[in-house]
């Protein structure tokens, strides 16, 4: 019956000769998840776990099988950002600012280069989830304080959400920005409240989010209507929580005694906020679904119940989870997919709530993300999102450079791709995670991707890709022009393709073999018929010793392709 | 700090060794149907006369509007300071108004906004008091109370930036496409006020909104640079291949909803391109860049100010687009002054006051000065009281319209009383407008064009309202 099913649906299964495998059942039809069976489905699984991946990678994830990967991955050293600016800025000096650039040149350095590419997408895709921006008024070019946040990524990316959500809430970054540094207990005599800033964010956003969910992300109904998560009275609860934080004085700063009376010194250091009491609301408050945090605690403690209160909400798992399928996989999770994932959220099989290593890898390893593109192939996928569009092809063709100093237009990424890390025109990231843009997409279908990728963006990004084909590789213009330049590597591939001498044409079959590499390397093996010919037709229209306009051309029409501009 | 640009060194590289590839490319000529058109549409209408524009300037973040527009006289001011304290501007710093209609008091604008003062006293602003997203009125008991029927997630940011945008109450389960009030208007009017039309009628300068989302209708994002089609200028046989394949429909609904937009893209952008370069250039001065360590007001200045001078340019060619009715969206971020209000709000409003003074001089230049209506908008209100340095969400709050039709140098709706026992103050202290954006968005709708008979279409909730004109424009 399984073989029917399998020839019905005219794809070949894995029958790798390997012994124990782990099989599930999906749809009916029978999958292996203990090894990819080709470059395609290698390529698939790495365009949603890195920031791209070259032939070798491909390989490799083929011989060691997608679990060995996974562990290998969460055994890798980070690569950490502050470490990077300091060295590049020359100093050791744990309280000397960092210009912003230096956090731009690491974060490519590191998504580049960083052999712990699964860090830095779970990091990426959490910077999109507990956002601070150096857009805004509070963290304009703090490199020092927006390097050590990404840092607190980087470290709980594998860790448990409860520890991320504390090292996030009092984070200089964070406390600047969403203004719970030096917030104060209200002062009635003088009809000053507590700042609603933080309390209203990490709720609607870091945590449980405005309605009541099932595991399965779907909003709870009662009487066909949603439920309300909190009301005004919860977040003036929070608000009150989060009262009394300021920043640690470090060693040999010179520090006010009072730093709610007398702001002397930048909070951007390495260093959590610590509390200071006096400033610390002490009265009873009303939290979420009637929990009351009784008077006369210190602000510490009743952080810590607060904190607690948030990450055993049920809304977690699935708000959490959906969120971070939605950055790495595919817009629109069946609620199945969800729940599988919150359910390992919630328990990691050893008891454990909040286990990030435990939710990634479920979310990778899911029915719905390895096979989504034969089980529901109108409706499966993501919109890529900007930066990654470049970042894949970059590594997929072995990017280079000479120095890390990135040229002027990747300092400014953003301006072609209206996207750069920690550079959000706001707490509500470069897209929503419910943003639709409407037909063609079905009724109740998102892409939250498309709200970034307006009409002149889509074009500048397709621009810059061509800048980046024709002028951006080893050898090439603009190689000589700049040390800063990434490159990419077409040597190999226009050796493929060279005639033989006294030969009129590519060697038989090399034009093809070029096209269904680059297929799997771009596109997961998913090229159209009609892509691939149209490809094919204007490869035959260019001399063939034109070796190197000719591989141009094949990355030049799959990566600016619609098809590219998708990850399925 | 590297100085190389890609871009500028690409030219310079292309200059050097590959000039004879520059230049002569098809989507610059403006094709020649374009000027007949033109020619046409200028015959059958004299220049302005049948020609309106909505702009509508976004103050994202929610605008703390109780200090944009500020009572002047004692007892007012008294009780305005008694309620905002370490939020209260100095009286005698307010730019002094002198309404000659709608004011029981004194009122006075924030200082930073010189240029907005003088449009009021020209007679060219109105001011709306107390204006907030609402279904239906409501009183200060029934909000008590909870017995109100209200806007999702009021307080909520981007919940509030889609109320104010779409004036849909919609449920999450809801799986309709939510549509903007500017996208209804071009549903309804765009096909036959725009009948010669080569361009959307709707257009931003700020990306991709719910307000301009329509049902049948999409609005085009556009530059603030220059308008580029898809380029390769080493390969330049490459470029139609890339349209080629665009034209190719794909089973994917996600690869198909990008291949569309960058279709709509490239065909847009070969218009929009023809049209701008045939732009008389505007002597109007806009908003410079900033120069290094310049006052953040420049930097806000020049944001707002440089969509709006593409929203004057692309209404400088409207004959050439075939457009007689356009709806340009902008906006300016940094409103959510949580903290360090009295630092910051007066470089947003400097900012804002200086580019839209720009704007409306432009109109002036183009002399669509009475066919252009600014209205400023922003997701709602601020706490009344201080948060120690800056004010938290809010919900009521004051606005801004402006133009040659509008019914200028007056205040619109009822300055709320601040009072300890006013009814304009829920018990959680947030101020209850009493003017909803449904009644707004219809009167400058109705101004626009759209048939009384089609506003409660459009303005949902304007039914559940007494008055569905709020007279702040001229007919």
């Amino acid at each position: 019956m399984i073989l029917r099913a399998i020839a019905a649906l005219g794809f070949a299964l894995p029958l790798a000769a390997s012994g124990a495998t782990d099989t599930i059942f999906a749809d009916g039809f029978e999958i292996r998840l203990d090894a990819p069976p080709n470059r395609a489905e290698a390529s698939r699984f790495l365009a949603q776990s890195t920031f791209g991946a070259s032939e070798a990678d491909l390989d490799a994830l083929v011989a060691s099988g997608y679990r060995t990967w996974l562990d290998r991955q969460m055994q890798e050293p980070p690569n950490y950002m502050l470490p990077h600016m300091r060295h590049a800025e020359g100093t050791a000096d744990p309280l000397r600012p960092l210009p912003f650039w230096r956090f731009c040149v690491a974060w490519f350095v590191n998504v580049l280069g960083g052999e712990d590419q699964l860090r830095q997408r779970v990091a990426f895709a959490l910077s999109e989830i507990l956002v601070v921006s150096e857009r805004g008024n509070a963290l304009g070019n703090d490199g020092l304080a927006l390097g050590a946040y990404y840092d607190i990524l980087l470290r709980n990316a594998f860790g448990n959400y409860r520890q991320l959500l504390e090292d996030v809430t009092l984070s200089p970054a964070m406390g600047r920005y969403l203004s719970m540094y030096r917030n104060r207990k209200p002062d009635p005599a003088n009809n000053i409240q507590a700042d609603e800033n933080y309390a209203r964010e990490v709720m609607q956003l870091f945590s449980i989010g405005l309605v009541k969910l099932n595991r399965d992300g779907t909003p709870v109904l009662v009487g066909g209507r949603t439920v309300p998560t909190y009301d005004g009275d919860v977040v003036r609860g929070f608000a009150r929580v989060f009262t009394g934080w300021a920043c640690h004085c470090g060693q040999g700063q010179q520090c006010p005694e009072d730093p709610f009376q007398q702001e002397n010194f930048t909070c951007s250091t390495e260093h959590a906020m610590v509390p200071f009491e006096p400033y610390h609301d002490r009265g009873e408050k009303r939290l979420l679904d009637g929990a009351v945090l009784p008077a006369g605690r210190d602000a510490r403690p009743e952080l810590d119940a607060a904190l607690e209160l948030l990450f055993r909400h049920p809304n977690v798992a699935p708000f959490v989870s959906r969120q971070l399928i939605q950055r790495l996989v595919t817009s629109n999770p069946s609620p199945a997919y969800v729940d599988r994932v919150a359910t390992v959220f919630e328990d990691n099989g050893s008891g454990v709530r909040g286990d990030l290593g435990a939710t990634v890898r479920a979310i990778l390893l899911d029915p719905e993300a390895r096979s989504g593109h034969r089980t529901a192939p109108a409706t499966f996928g993501k919109v890529r999102e900007p930066l990654l569009r470049l970042t894949q092809l970059w590594r997929a063709f072995e990017v280079t450079w000479k120095d890390d100093m990135l040229m002027y237009d990747d300092l400014n990424i953003q301006d072609r791709y209206n996207q750069a890390a920690l550079q959000s025109p706001s707490v509500f990231n470069f897209f929503a995670p419910d943003h639709t843009p409407g037909p063609p997409l079905a009724a109740g279908m998102v892409a939250p991707e498309m709200q970034a990728i307006s009409a002149n963006v889509a074009i500048h990004m397709t621009n810059d890709l061509s800048g980046r084909i024709y002028w951006g590789w080893l050898g090439g213009p603009m190689d000589a022009l700049d040390p800063g330049a990434r490159v990419i590597d077409l040597a190999r591939w226009e050796q493929l393709i060279r005639p033989v001498p006294g030969a009129a044409e590519a060697p038989p079959g090399t034009l093809d073999a070029l096209l269904d590499r680059c297929n799997d390397l771009l596109l997961g093996g998913q090229m159209s018929g009609s892509l691939r010919q149209r490809i094919r037709s204007r490869l035959l229209s260019i001399p063939p010793a034109e070796t190197l306009l000719r591989v141009q051309n094949v990355l030049y029409l799959i990566t600016t392709s619609a098809e590219y501009a998708v990850q399925r | 700090m590297p100085t190389h640009s890609f871009l500028h060194s690409r030219r310079g590289f292309l200059r050097r060794s590959l000039a004879a590839l520059a230049g002569g490319s098809a989507f610059f000529t403006a094709p020649s149907s374009l000027s007949l058109l033109n020619a046409a549409w200028a015959q059958s209408a004299p220049a302005g006369s049948d020609f309106r524009a909505l702009v509508c300037v976004f103050l994202l973040g929610g605008n703390d509007g109780y200090n944009l527009v500020v009572p002047r006289s004692a007892t007012e001011y008294a009780t305005y300071a008694n309620r905002r304290r370490g939020l209260t501007l100095p009286r005698e710093a307010l730019l002094p108004i002198s309404p000659v209609e709608g004011a029981d008091f004194a009122l006075g604008l924030h200082p930073a906004l010189a240029g907005l003062q003088g449009l009021f006293e020209g007679g060219k602003l109105a001011l709306l008091a107390n204006v907030g997203a609402l279904l239906e009125p409501v009183s200060r008991q029934q909000y008590d109370q909870r017995t109100a029927r209200l806007p999702p997630q009021l307080f909520s940011h981007n919940d509030q930036q889609a109320f104010w945008q779409s004036l849909e109450a919609r449920s999450p389960v809801d799986t309709t496409p939510a549509s903007g009030w500017g996208g209804r208007i071009a549903d309804l009017m765009h096909s036959a006020s725009n009948p010669d039309a080569t361009l959307a009628m709707n257009l931003s300068l700020a990306g991709s909104n719910p307000f301009q989302t329509g049902r049948s209708t999409d609005a085009l994002s556009v530059d603030l640079g220059a308008i580029r089609s898809i380029e390769a200028d080493l390969d330049p046989g490459a470029v139609g291949e890339v349209e080629a394949q665009l034209a190719q429909a794909h089973p994917n609904l996600l690869v198909e909803s990008y291949r569309r937009r960058l279709l709509g893209a490239v065909e847009d952008y070969r218009v929009l391109a023809a049209a701008l370069a045939g732009a008389a250039p505007l002597s109007t001065a806009f908003p410079e860049p900033p120069a290094a360590g310049a006052p953040a007001a420049d930097r806000f200045a020049f944001a707002l100010g440089s969509q709006l001078r593409r929203a004057a340019e692309l209404i400088s060619v409207r004959q050439a687009l075939g457009l007689r009715r356009q709806i340009f969206f902008c906006s300016l971020g940094g409103f959510d002054t949580h903290d360090a209000q009295m630092a910051d709000q007066p470089q947003l409003l400097a900012g804002l006051s200086r580019a839209v003074s720009a704007f409306h001089a432009a109109t002036v230049e183009l002399g669509v000065e009475s066919n252009v209506t600014t209205f400023a908008a922003t997701e709602f209100g601020r706490s009344l009281t201080s948060n120690g340095d800056g004010s938290d969400h809010g919900w009521g709050n004051h606005l801004f319209v402006l133009g040659g039709a509008v019914r200028g140098r007056r205040v619109f709706g009822a300055m709320p009383d601040l009072s300890p026992s006013s009814q304009d103050i829920a018990g959680d202290g947030n101020l209850i407008p009493r003017i909803s954006v449904d009644q707004y968005g219809a009167t400058l709708g109705r101004w626009f064009g759209v048939p009384d008979g089609s506003l409660g279409l459009l303005f949902p909730n304007l039914g559940a309202f007494d008055r569905r004109d709020l007279g702040f424009m001229s007919a």
